[in-house]
């Protein structure tokens, strides 16, 4: 059950990691410590995103607004040419991310090997993977968009 | 008039916990576990801990030992001390309205 240490976020996997793993090594792993694991997950993200800042905006106001805007678009609150629009750009962003994050794997593949690459201990190899997030980011929305 | 909590019931567990000396996060569990009965979970456990560290109610000593003690602090102490306060407000005025005191 060491792999749900690795649900949390980054920070918080620092400084309590290893000492939640103590603590599941004497503990009995039973449905309820599992739901109990789950429920500290979502609790420890809730925290990290409510303090974690992109360019002085706070984690949650960014995924509130987020969230505004595809309320607007599901209500059709905005007009059918700015959801064209969005639904394109969101799809070149995708595509763009998509083709970086390949790019940046062959790249790591020819630096490091094939079988290092795959793991996320390289920066290009995290460059990557937060490039197929964004991918998939994008993509979602391109999708929520297109419908 | 008794204040809002800011803290869960399993916060005021650990404190009271550290209270009576330090401990690493699976003596706090036994801990509550033999004198309430209460089984906390290790998530709900570290959710708390990592909740009253930040406060600055408890603070981590350094150890080279993977079990970190805990200790309070005197904020948390403080703290504490209020809190038992507004119990006791609550369960002394309980008691005398079910004419138990």
């Amino acid at each position: 059950m060491k792999w749900f240490i690795y649900l949390y976020p980054k920070s918080w996997r620092r400084r309590y990691g290893k000492e939640l793993v103590e603590v599941l090594k004497q503990t009995d792993m039973s449905f309820k410590t599992i739901f109990d694991l789950l429920l500290g997950v979502i609790d420890a993200w809730h925290i990290e995103l409510r303090e974690r800042e992109i360019y002085g905006f706070r984690m949650s106001q960014v995924l509130a607004l987020i969230s505004l805007i595809n309320v607007l678009i599901i209500s059709k609150l905005i007009s059918l040419r700015e959801v064209i629009l969005l639904e394109q750009i969101a799809l070149i962003v995708a595509m763009l991310s998509f083709f970086l994050a390949i790019v940046v794997l062959i790249v790591n593949m020819f630096k490091v090997g094939i079988i290092p690459a795959f793991s996320i201990k390289t920066r290009l190899a995290k460059i990557s993977v937060g490039l197929m997030g964004s991918y998939a980011i994008f993509f979602v929305t391109f999708l929520v968009l297109a419908n | 008039m008794v204040k809002k909590n800011r803290f869960s019931e399993p916060s005021l567990l650990i404190l009271i916990s550290l209270a009576e000396k330090k401990r690493h996060g699976y003596a706090i569990m036994e801990d509550i576990e033999k004198n309430y009965d209460i089984k906390l979970g290790p998530g709900t456990l570290y959710g708390a801990i990592s909740r009253l560290e930040k406060a600055g109610y408890i603070s981590v000593l350094e150890s080279q030992d993977r079990k970190k003690p805990y200790k309070l602090t005197e904020e948390g102490q403080i703290y504490l001390t209020e809190q038992i306060k507004e119990i006791q407000k609550v369960t002394s005025l309980g008691m005398k309205r079910l004419g138990l005191a």
